[in-house]
């Protein structure tokens, strides 16, 4: 197509694009450069912010889950937590350490779908479905603890936990481990296609990292040390060893090894909380009886937390009824698709799009929500 | 580190595949899977608890032979299991049992069993 004399070609990534996952890129095309890129939103739009204003605290937590796929359980930890700061009550000790062990696994299960997504988009199969059937052990687990592989409904909720872990979780918990370590091995391989094809691609500059509102891993890749677990702590993390990886190249290569290095600490994590278990209560005694409705106390609270993809957040507000008055939410991957994505893909070839794409390790479900 | 892998994949040559071909083999569902309902309706004391907690309106409490129970609509429910928790009497309960994919709506709807109704008074 031509205009004003100009000899560019207009192109879609997406939505339909099996590498693309409900979100649409228009690229602006000189030959095979990329001179503009514009990112549209939307596919993926259900609307929780308005849902949630029309239910209880309990519901929301079911319905929290479905803001981001990939990681329920993260966003009912951020819900969960948002609703006892306001409430100005905290879970017991037991149900925090399966919080974290939770949280945890979920943060893995979540880098190898990144992992997986990454190999997909190199046209690496096997790392793909690698990743993918690791990822099914950890499933497992959650299918023995929160009743179901991928949606927890709720699991993690205001006050504690639903359930208590069922007999015999703990040494599945450390057999997945050892499966995690075997998938790392898999990762560690790098063999010189991936190398070549992520080296060098897709360079975010710390200051531009910094201005476009990149968090987590992103911003980890682009040579800033900041994770929320450390920065302002919440459930155990303040008591646990644990480091922050942290890389200075900025390219897609140094955000897959961040997300390497990330799974190491995570299984550090899960190992130092599982041995120091404690037992008891699993939920806040004034909340356990869910057919006592309670009320939200007036005022505003904004959490935050680390999630796989960067910080999440929830700002709540209550007006002093059974329901929030305003709800919102800041997923990561926000930022990761719209700035940074646009600025990203200026001056690159239209081959290395799904492979920047997928470095990000985003969620179209969290930035629509 | 080359060593353990060499080792690792002279090892997965002889090890099974991690899938399992499934019409055949199926994984083992775990014990606390959230799946279809089952209502006991000779425990369920009307209270309505559960149309009132269900996130999704997925019940619907009807009138059967003068007492109200309730109707559920597997094709709203998201199986969050809140039905389950609620219920004073524990007449609902989620069973390990998945609901398969249906042409047919109107078979995903679990209606109160009028037959049993009469033969428990
Ligand atoms: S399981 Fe949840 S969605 Fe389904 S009927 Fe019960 S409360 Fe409603
Ligand atoms: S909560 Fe239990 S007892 Fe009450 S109406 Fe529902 S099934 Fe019946």
């Amino acid at each position: 197509m031509s205009e004003d004399n100009q000899n560019y070609q207009e192109f879609f990534f997406g939505p339909a694009h099996p590498g693309s996952g409900n979100f649409s890129v228009k690229l602006k095309l000189e030959g095979e450069k990329i001179i503009a890129a514009k990112s549209i939103p939307g596919y993926l739009h259900r609307g929780f912010e308005k849902l949630m204003e029309y239910r209880t605290p309990m519901q929301n937590a079911v319905l929290s889950d479905r803001i981001c796929v990939f990681e329920p359980l993260a966003w009912n930890l951020v819900h969960a937590n948002a609703v006892e700061e306001l409430m100005k009550i905290q879970a017991p000790e037991r149900a925090k350490h399966i919080r974290v062990i939770l949280a945890e696994l979920s943060r893995i299960q979540s880098h190898f779908i990144w992992y997986g997504a990454l190999s997909m988009a190199l046209g690496f199969d096997t790392g793909f479905k690698l990743a993918f059937g690791y990822r099914d052990f950890i499933l497992d687990v959650f299918e023995s603890i929160t009743g179901a592989r991928v949606y927890p409904a709720g699991y993690i909720c205001p006050g504690g936990v639903r359930r208590d872990l069922p007999e015999g979780v703990e040494e599945k918990i450390l057999k997945t481990l050892e499966k995690i370590d075997e998938m790392r091995l898999w990762e560690e391989l790098e063999n010189p296609t991936f190398q070549a094809r992520t080296k060098g691609v897709g360079v975010l500059k710390l200051e531009d990292a910094l201005k476009l509102g990149a968090t987590g891993p992103v911003l980890r890749a682009s040579g800033m040390k900041t994770d929320v677990r450390k920065d302002d702590p919440y459930e155990l993390y303040s008591n646990l060893d644990f480091d922050i990886p942290v890389e200075k190249e900025g390219d897609a290569y140094a955000r897959f090894r961040i997300g390497l290095r990330e799974i190491k600490e995570s299984v550090k994590i899960i190992r130092q909380v599982l041995k120091k278990l404690p037992q008891g209560e699993i939920m806040e005694p004034s909340l356990a009886n869910l057919a006592v409705p309670y009320n939200l106390p007036e005022g505003e609270v904004y959490v935050r937390q680390e999630a796989a993809r960067g910080e999440a957040a929830i700002y709540l507000v209550s007006d002093g009824g059974i329901k929030p008055y305003r709800c919102k939410v800041r997923g990561p991957s926000f930022f990761h698709l719209l700035p940074v994505l646009e600025h990203l893909l200026q001056g690159e070839q239209i081959a290395d799009v799904p492979v920047i794409y997928w470095s990000l390790n985003h969620c179209p479900a969290d930035m629509d929500r | 580190m080359k060593l353990k892998i060499i080792l690792k994949l002279i090892r997965n040559l002889f090890q099974k595949p991690l899938t399992v071909r499934f019409p055949h083999e199926s994984i083992p569902i775990a014990k606390g899977y959230r799946g279809k309902h089952e209502h006991n309706m000779d425990k369920c004391v009307s209270c309505g608890l559960c149309a009132k907690i269900c996130p999704n309106k997925a019940i619907e409490m009807v009138e059967v032979a003068g007492k109200k129970y309730p109707k559920i609509d597997l094709s709203k429910c998201c199986f969050c299991g809140l039905c389950q928790d609620i219920c004073p009497v524990k007449a609902l309960k989620l069973t390990q049992e998945i609901p398969q994919a249906t042409p047919d709506p109107s078979s995903l709807i679990i209606e109160v069993d009028k037959t049993k109704l009469d033969k428990n008074p």
